[in-house]
């Protein structure tokens, strides 16, 4: 069952960010506090910035995330769970004068799909992917999922991850690294104002370096946080409580900051 | 015309999985993805070439649900597109023809089918897979699945597929048994199709300042039920508009013999040999598998003394044919798992029904009369069986040899315990 966020009376929903023309303006399906309507919005503000609305081509893979397609005004595909990376490979092969981006969360990226992500990687298809990383599954309820941290409350791991049966979690940056189909790698954070415009940036500069031409994956992993899900054990968190506990805590145990650079495998040390 | 100016190498030896690969170039087919798998392997040979000559894109992705979801992309942008694949990976394949059936996605599928149950070790040619060609996937939806019977035929239909999705915007398969692959015949002049198709007012080639386009097999609930209503309306149309068969002296039949693929030539032979002993046989050939010919088979059910449906597969069409008959005659069935069944074993089930007798049924010993070793049935315990495996293989010492390899030490069977 979905329950719609109503913004309050008077608001609409578009003036809050930069892009209204982007925006549909529609009511979402993301709790209150949610990032993903953060990552949406800085999303349609760099496409709105670079004027590339009508030629960018949303595909989306299911989760969460999923809503996306009626938050930002562009054409859109949505595809089965963990196969956006396959989808948006015959969607760029075909129309390659266009602008791709995949929006996946980090079940759907990183487990479901991670075959089809690491294989367009190692393929150099020529698309954008943007992970909303909540190291959750948040649609299903907030089970443990291939990138949740050992410290993540979840409804099958109660006290978190259990390294004796679930191991570690996949840092897709890292895992990344070493592809040359990779044009460009980068992991933000959504836990505060500063990190905000930090993530801003690199969201713009993924799509810059999409419209340059440079051929490849440019993938952006950002943390972002479940503050309804991250509820297993009886733990309870507010927005504000598990934006601080991805700071002090989630992004300890991934890297951050930009990975790989357009050029000839160059690298940019990690923050 | 449909398609591509692309002139197909009529009066050359071909074989049928190129011919697929020729059929999808006719259609103008601009991409194609695909992951290797016996018999299919030719098909992708193909059009590796054939498709990039056209200026389309081929690619050889990470596996069969990749493949599927890559050219369910292709596709969304309105340009024609293919895979094809083989039993096993026709199991990872579903998911995207679920979804390309509910988000109205036109794609082609080419199903080469081979036999047994999983993965399986035979790569022997059989029609396993229409069953779960007819299904497969979650939800009440149906793909038209077209049956060629010839080399000609095959690239014939596969051109037409693309027509056929493209009508109807749903994935359309072409199912060849592994027998018709690999069958090298001489390819006949093909009769290009001139359709009217409707404009892809839908695909994301279209500009956004015309209005945006979302395609997906999930919106709203209310919408998604919507959709499967339309979906069965969709159904109904091919139903009505997309039945094809073939019926060979029907007229005065009494015994009416329904096949498809391989299997409808070697029936063919097997009703040529009973009418020549003076039984009146006739042929039935269903060429869409769905929508099936039921209206036109019941007809001639009602005319009929009996039906016999032969298939390498234990009766996977078996339940249209019942259904189309309605009770109206006995249906009765010969079927093996693997390999064609001889025209001499069909004859002799049509002259046993003329006789008023039921068909034998054909054993493990009729597909397989040289085999390695002669088995009445599995035996229950797995290492038996594995033992007399390597036996049939020349092992002096067969339970030992499998206990290494297995890594199982002298004495210690009960503690290890092979399953």
């Amino acid at each position: 069952m979905s329950v719609s966020y109503q913004p309050p009376i008077g608001i609409d929903s578009r003036q809050v960010g930069g892009a209204p023309d982007v925006m549909t303006g529609l009511n979402t399906t993301w709790c209150p506090g949610c990032g993903h309507g953060t990552l949406a919005t800085l999303i349609a503000e760099a496409i709105a910035e670079l004027g590339i609305r009508d030629q960018t081509i949303l595909c989306a893979g299911v989760g969460c995330g999923t809503s996306i397609v009626s938050q930002i005004d562009v054409h859109s595909v949505a595809t089965p769970h963990g196969r956006a990376s396959d989808t948006a490979t015959g969607i760029s092969r075909m129309l390659p004068d266009r602008t791709v981006f995949q929006y996946s969360g980090d079940g759907d990226a990183c487990g479901i799909g991670l075959a089809g992500l690491i294989h367009a990687c190692a393929r150099a298809e020529n698309f954008i992917v943007f992970i909303y990383n909540n190291n959750v599954y948040g649609m299903t309820g907030g089970q443990v999922g291939p990138t949740t941290s050992p410290q993540v409350p979840t409804t099958t791991f109660q006290s978190g991850r259990d390294a004796a049966v679930m191991g570690y979690p996949i840092d897709i940056i890292k895992t990344l690294e070493p592809y040359p189909g990779v044009a460009y790698s980068a992991r933000v954070a959504l836990a505060s104002g500063v990190l905000v415009k930090k993530a801003a940036k690199t969201i713009r500069k993924a799509f810059q370096i999409h419209l340059d031409g440079v051929r490849g994956i440019k993938i952006v992993d950002v943390l972002g946080n479940c503050n309804v899900n991250w509820k297993g054990g009886g733990v309870t968190f507010t927005p504000k409580t598990a934006n601080e506990f991805i700071e002090s805590t989630i992004m300890k145990n991934f890297v951050m900051g930009e990975v790989r650079l357009p050029g000839d495998g160059s690298k940019k040390e990690a923050e | 015309m449909n398609g591509s100016d692309f002139s197909p190498p009529v009066g050359k030896p071909t074989m049928g999985a190129h011919a697929m690969g020729i059929g999808a170039v006719m259609a103008g087919c601009r991409y194609f993805a695909g992951y290797p798998i016996t018999p299919q392997t030719e098909v992708l040979e193909y059009v590796s070439q054939a498709i990039p000559a056209q200026g389309g894109v081929f690619q050889q992705l990470g596996d069969e649900l990749s493949s599927i979801m890559a050219v369910y992309g292709a596709a969304t942008t309105g340009e024609r597109a293919m895979t094809a694949t083989v039993g096993p990976g026709l199991n990872l394949m579903v998911e995207g023809l679920a979804n390309a059936a509910g988000a109205e996605v036109p794609l082609v599928l080419g199903a080469l089918t081979r036999a047994h149950v999983g993965v399986s070790a035979g790569l022997l040619p059989a029609q396993s897979d229409i069953r779960m060609l007819k299904g497969g996937g979650n939800g009440d939806y149906h793909l038209p699945i077209l049956a060629p019977a010839s080399v000609t035929e095959i690239a014939r239909l596969t051109a037409e597929a693309f027509d056929l999705a493209d009508l109807y915007t749903t994935p359309v398969i072409v199912a060849v048994d592994g027998v018709l692959a690999n069958l090298i015949e001489t390819l006949q002049p093909i009769e290009r199709s001139d359709r009217r198709l409707p404009p892809k007012t839908w695909s994301l080639r279209n500009p956004r300042s015309e209005g945006r386009r979302m395609i997906s097999a999930f919106r709203t609930p209310e919408l998604d039920t919507l959709m499967t209503y339309k979906l069965q309306q969709k159904y109904r149309e091919m139903a009505a508009h997309e039945v094809r068969f073939e019926a060979e002296m029907v007229d005065d039949a009494e015994i009416v013999v329904v096949a498809f693929g391989i299997m409808a030539r070697v029936a063919r032979e097997a009703v040529h040999r009973a009418r020549a002993r003076g039984i009146k046989a006739g042929l039935f050939r269903p060429i869409t598998l769905f929508p099936f010919p039921e209206t036109e088979l019941g007809k001639i059910a009602g005319g009929v003394r009996e039906i016999l449906v032969t298939e390498i597969n234990f009766g996977q069409i078996l339940p249209d044919v019942r259904l189309a008959a309605n009770g109206q005659c006995p249906v009765q069935f010969l079927g093996q798992p693997a390999l064609p069944i001889p025209p001499a074993a069909v004859e002799e089930a049509i002259v046993a029904m003329a006789a008023g007798r039921t068909v034998t049924p054909r054993t493990y010993k009729d597909v397989h009369p040289t085999a390695w070793f002669q088995l009445e049935s599995l035996p229950d315990d797995r290492r038996e069986f594995m033992g007399a495996y390597f036996k049939s293989l020349g092992a002096v010492d067969p339970q030992r040899w499998l206990d290494e390899l297995l890594g199982i030490r002298p004495g210690t069977h009960e503690a290890g315990g092979v399953s």
